[in-house]
This record gives C-alpha cells, structure tokens and sequence, in this order.
C-alpha cells in the first residue's frame, strides 16, 4: 500500500507551493490481531507513537490521521472507521496562535515562563 | 500569548544567555539546515560543582508544536527564579528556593528547544501537519519526498531492514527506505544536520548523563529501549551483536535488549518521579512505559531514535559516559496542535516534570566524597590558563579529566562500601 497523503497534493492558496492534501482525525476499531495487519496492509500516520481508547466491547480505537482516499480504502477493507476532525484544517486555525514578527525584539527583551515564582525573595544569584 | 516561532525561539535562547551571562553559555551548533538556519542551545549552570550533565532536545518532529515552547519557558522559569532567590510553583507542584539553587549549582543543564527549525517553520506557515525535515536530498524534485525524519536518522539499529526480523518490519514502525513516507530514515546514519548537531552536542560535553527528547502526543514518559522487550540476564544479547541481526523487534520471542536490573531500575524510578510531579501539578500523571511498548496495548519497534541512540554510546563505547535518555509525549489529548490556552496547561504539567528530573539528576554523594572537590580546584586554574570561551567547557583536558574522575569515583565507592560494612558490623 503506498504511502497515505500524496495522491491529492494541492498547491498553497497563492499557488507558490505544493503541499499534501488535507489528513482527517480518524479512530479506527481495532483488536490486538487486526492493529498488526492493519499496519502492515496501510502505510497509516499513527503520529509519533501509536494511541488507543479502549471500547466497551473489548476492541480499542487507534488515532490515526488520514486523507479522504485512505479512509474509503480503509472502509473498503472492512475496517469501522470513525472520522473526526480535519486534523489540516485544525493546523491551519492554529497557524493563527504562533508569534508574529518577534516578541524578544532580537534578544533584547527576556522571555519569562508560566511557573509562579513563589516563596520568600531570598538571596538570589547574581546574573550580572 | 502564542506559540513560539522559529525567530523567537532563537530570539529567546540570545536573551536569557544575555540576562544571566554568569550562569549560562549561548551555544552556536555547526550544523546548518538544509534552508541555511543555524540553530542555537543554552547552557545552564553557574559551575559552582556541577556534579551531572543533562540535555533537553526538542522540536525533532515539526508538527508537535509545543515541545520547544516547554524547553524555552523551562529555562526562562529556572533562570528567572534563581536570580530572584524564589522557589517555582507549577499548579500543585512546588519547587523551593534551595532546590532552585542546587540545580543551577550543581547541575550543567543544556537546552537545546528547537532542533529542526525548518520543519518548524513549514508547520506553522504552510503545511501544519508536517513531520521531518524539509532537506531536498534525496526527493528527486518531487515536493511530496521532501524530507528526513530526524529521529529515525540517529546511529541506532538505524540499518533497520538488516537489523530487526522481517515480522518487525512489516508492522511499518521501524523507519523506511521511501523518501515519501514520514518515517524516511536518510541516506546514513546521522546524514541530517539536526542529528549531527545533537551529537555534536553529546561530543562537546562529553559529560552528559541524561537526556529527555520532548515529544507529543499522548501523556508518555518513556524509558530504554524501543528496539525490543528489556532483558537484564544476557548481556551479549545486545544491539552491538550482529549473530542477532534479523531477530529484533518482536515480543516474546528469544531476543531481548540488554539493560542492567541496576539501570532498568534506576529509569524507572526516574520515569516515576516524573510522573508523579506531573500528576501533582493538575491531577494528570503521565503514563510510564518501556518505549518499545504501547501502554496495555501492542509494541512498537523503533530504529534509529534519540533517546535509544543516546544510551547506546555507552555500550558501543565504554570510555563514553553513561547516559540514560527518555523520551516525553505530552498531551493526555491526542492532538498536536491544542489551543495556546490549554499548550500553557501543558507546560506547567511538563515544566514541573523537567524540574523534577533536574532535581533526580543531582548527584546524592556527599561534597568531600564528590569528584567535584577535585575539579573544583583543577577547573580554577586550568580555565586562566584554557579560558573556556577558546577552548570549550572542558578544553583539550576533558578527557584526562574523565578518568581522573573515573578513579576518584571507584575510590570513593571503595570507600563507601567499607563504611557500610563496619556499620553493618
């Protein structure tokens, strides 16, 4: 089976670049025996380890990702496929949350973490 | 607040290296990317008597979004907390003062947020579930081959089709030869300036006893190794033995990867203590698992990885240090790209965990009997004579120093174990 995400390949909205079709969120019921086939019949994105949900009726369901193609082949083969969110689409939404320009201006401005500073201001080291 | 990105990852790195310029080093790597960005770590320490070496490494996978957001706000917390004398809170999860200051003394702690800034900046530009590299090498023009896994390219097992049993590679998890899938392993072990540059990292410290790889998703803390099942009775079954090759990767069959009862038990405890410091900051610990297993499920072989590369050096080479890598998947939610508002959640979870091990990292022996005592006074001379911004934090010594350090630490185990025999007597 080839690899998912190649047939489809789209250009970026000003046409300056070719990238893969969209990857759809998909959780495909499995048991212990059929995840090995199914990993070797498809060339799934299972992201960068395998995640199941165990079901009540003694299968698990594996996240995957896959395009629209993949999940008919996927069905054709028998397997229950529930298809979630368009795992691209959320990406480009999120695309939205990431810096713009540069918030630490070249190194000038220190960044500060989330953790709260807490207790007594004791003798703090000397950064200078 | 959003996510980082690749300018502001660097931008970060210069500033903190120039707020606290007398606790930490700003570390150029040599390696160039494919798109011609140089990346940059952090060195964290005051050298006060750093008894352990630890690396953080992130961004490997350029999808997983948060991992260099955790690295950066990991040393921007340290750092800031230090220098105002506070202890650092995370949700449940308190740190104090004291503990602070032990590890800026007695650690080298090196961050390294942002390993493949070209993946990263395709991700957060362009195509957002993209994985690898985007080095051109070995795509033949064709946009859709374009880049190289870089945690497949490490120099463990990487010769996967001859390596593992024909069963493991099959269940296409190990790594590929086709430069279209996303688990494209390269040309070579180590042909990608990502890895090249962690390793040259682990070259120029040669100290380094541990090493965490941050990943998403999933909530995983995982330990050596991810080639097959742990074994700690035949220490010739091992990945360096080639009579083995073809039998790798399957469970319950007759191979097993060697590790010691003393180490298996030492990762895990670690593992643990992680785990439990991430739990305590909102009720969600992470689940701990070798990395060849899927908790409760199935295995899942892998070739060429960080944190297996990292631990191998040692048995490849026994004049190497130790170290024990790991690798984290955060996220309980399986998705890589969580809102920025729940990312922070993540961070606080993963920041208190990082701390923690910084914490589990230090050595217990007491200062007399600690090699430091020696290097202390060695170091206070050698670096007027090497000053270290010309030859590095070891200079040309550093190997002389390893084994000096090596008798020292035989010696004091002697000593140890003489004491608690009279006590015992």
């Amino acid at each position: 089976m080839p690899q998912d995400g190649k047939a489809g390949a789209r250009k970026t909205a000003d046409s300056s670049e070719i990238v893969p079709p969209d990857l759809f969120t998909v959780r495909i019921a499995v048991t212990r025996e059929s995840f090995e086939s199914l990993l070797k019949k498809f060339d799934l994105d299972v992201g960068c380890r395998p995640h199941f949900q165990q079901n009540t009726d003694g299968t698990a369901s594996l996240t995957a990702f896959a395009t629209k193609e993949r999940i008919r082949e996927l069905e054709g083969a028998g397997y229950k496929v529930e298809v979630g969110e368009n795992a691209s689409e959320v990406g480009r939404q999120r695309q939205g949350e990431v810096g713009k320009g540069d918030r630490f201006e070249g190194g000038r401005v220190v960044p500060r973490g989330l953790g709260e500073k807490t207790g007594e201001r004791g003798q703090g080291g000397s950064a200078e | 607040m959003t996510f980082l990105n690749v300018t502001e990852i660097e931008s970060a790195l210069t500033a903190l290296a120039s707020t606290y310029p007398t606790v930490t080093t700003l570390i150029t790597l040599p390696f160039l990317t494919a798109e011609g960005r140089q990346s940059h770590a952090i060195r964290i320490g005051s050298g006060v008597c750093p008894t352990n070496t630890i690396l953080f490494i992130s961004g490997a996978h350029a999808r997983e979004w948060g991992g260099p957001d955790i690295c950066i706000n990991f040393a921007a917390d340290l750092l800031e907390a230090w220098n105002l004398g506070t202890g650092l809170t995370y949700g449940g999860t308190s740190y104090s003062a004291a503990q602070i200051k032990s590890i800026i003394d007695r650690l080298e702690v090196i961050v390294f947020p942002d390993i493949n800034p070209d993946g990263r900046y395709y991700s957060q530009t362009t195509y957002a579930m993209w994985r690898k590299n985007r080095n051109p090498a070995s795509s033949g023009g064709d946009a859709t081959k374009i880049g190289i896994d870089v945690n497949r390219n490490y120099d463990f097992l990487w010769d996967f089709p001859v390596a593992f049993a024909s069963a493991a590679q099959g269940a296409g998890t190990l790594a590929s030869n086709d430069p279209a899938s996303d688990l494209f392993h390269g040309t070579a072990p180590f042909s990608e300036a990502e890895s090249k540059n962690v390793r040259w990292l682990f070259e120029q410290f040669p100290g380094i006893s541990e090493m965490i790889d941050i990943h998403s998703y999933g909530g995983d803390i995982l330990y050596p190794w991810g080639d097959d099942e742990d074994q700690s009775s035949n220490t010739g079954m091992n990945f360096t033995n080639s009579a083995w090759n073809g039998q790798r990767g399957v469970k319950n069959d007759t191979y097993g990867e060697y590790i010691s009862t003393i180490e298996l038990s030492n990762v895990q405890a670690t593992s643990n203590a992680m785990s439990a410091a991430i739990g305590a900051v909102r009720g969600q610990p992470y689940a701990v698992a070798q990395g060849f297993f899927i908790p409760g499920y199935y295995t899942y072989p892998t070739s060429g990885g960080s944190e297996d590369w990292a631990t191998s050096r040692h048995y490849v080479d026994p004049t190497k240090h130790q170290c024990r890598g790991y690798c984290i998947e955060f996220n309980k939610v399986h998705d890589f790209f969580p809102t920025w508002t729940e990312m922070e959640k993540i961070i606080l979870d993963v920041d208190a965990g990082l701390v923690n091990f910084c914490l589990g990292s230090i050595s217990k022996r007491p200062y007399l009997f600690s090699p430091c005592w020696w290097r202390d006074h060695q170091y206070s001379i050698w670096h007027r004579v090497f000053p270290p911004e010309l030859w590095g934090p070891y200079g040309p010594w550093g190997k002389i120093n390893e084994e000096v350090e090596s008798v020292v630490t035989t010696i004091e185990k002697a000593v140890v174990k003489a004491i608690d025999a009279i006590a015992g007597d």
